[in-house]
């Protein structure tokens, strides 16, 4: 193509670009026709105006095309940090269920229930139960303690009683 | 000689009587903890630092029409410990302390009462074993 007819395919596709008319291939065109130090004395005024152009869209491009490329990069690591976390905390309740258990065979192992005749060895499920008798034993061990003082002590009152027929009596009064 | 040997013989039933008798309590205890209609619990208590066991407690709950056999059979191991029956708003108790060297163990009959007489619901027996550590 000479010269004189690409300056006039130019100056048509520069007055396209300024109507908003022109196609990306165009505009591509016209920032490889002015970037280059050949340029028309006719066109030589647009010249600065396109190479600006330029370089304003192959940022844009570039940021345009980065986008998709870093919304992905941080979308994967999301997914993996809550992919960490989910495992965290998986393990965190193994471990505490694993420890758990060690804790009451420590404390209760050998304990196990009957009810209806169908044996219960989980102690997980029956450690209320075993709680409540250990803790109304504690109570009977009291209650028999105190019994065994108070009888202690109205045996020792007896002995001190020297005549039967008197001791007796003392006896059913302390029965009542 | 024959003295000697009769005084050894009787001391001998005595000591056997004694286990005996408080094998019953136990043996009624588990013969209606497997049957059904009842609730029975083992709970096991150890220390937590050498797991040795110091005390076993068992709690089984049956229905009342059972209650005259454990009434008599905690009647009949009266005389081998510590035997005390008391009422307290409308619930018996009969307590039982048998202490040995190695271990106390206390029998509890708990049912509820009514003018002095049974009421025949549920009755609740208590058997609890306290390692002494000798």
């Amino acid at each position: 193509m000479d010269k004189i007819e690409e300056t006039k395919q130019m100056e048509r596709l520069v007055e396209k670009f300024f109507d908003g008319a022109t196609t990306l291939e165009e505009e591509d065109r016209l920032y490889a026709f002015f970037a280059s130090d050949d340029v028309p004395a006719a066109l030589a005024e647009y010249a600065e105006v396109f190479r600006a152009f330029s370089s304003m869209s192959a940022g844009v491009g570039n940021d345009v095309e980065l986008k998709p490329r870093r919304r992905r990069r941080v979308m994967r690591l999301i997914v993996a940090s809550v992919a960490a976390a989910v495992l965290l905390l998986f393990g965190i309740s193994v471990f505490h269920n694993v420890n758990e258990e060690k804790r009451l065979a420590s404390l209760y192992e050998g304990s196990y229930m009957i009810v209806n005749g169908e044996r219960i060895d989980d102690l997980g499920k029956i450690r209320p139960h075993i709680e409540s008798a250990l803790s109304s034993a504690e109570k009977i061990e009291r209650a028999a303690t105190d019994m065994s003082v108070v009888e202690q002590a109205q045996q020792s009152v007896l002995d001190c009683i020297g005549d039967p027929v008197e001791r007796e009596r003392m006896r059913r009064l302390l029965a009542e | 000689m024959i003295r000697k040997i009769i005084i050894m013989t009787l001391m001998l039933t005595s000591f056997v009587c004694g286990a005996e008798a408080q094998n019953d309590i136990d043996a009624l205890v588990e013969k209606y903890s497997i049957t059904g209609n009842s609730t029975f619990t083992s709970a096991v208590e150890r220390d937590p630092a050498t797991r040795k066991v110091t005390k076993v407690v068992k709690v089984l709950k049956v229905q009342g029409h059972n209650l005259s056999k454990f009434r008599s059979v905690f009647k009949s191991e009266s005389n081998t410990g510590n035997y005390n029956e008391t009422v307290d708003r409308n619930i018996a108790t009969h307590l039982l302390t048998v202490e040995k060297p190695s271990a106390i163990r206390i029998y509890m009959l708990k049912y509820g009462v009514r003018d002095g007489y049974p009421t025949y619901n549920d009755a609740e027996i208590t058997i609890i074993v306290k390692y002494l550590g000798k």
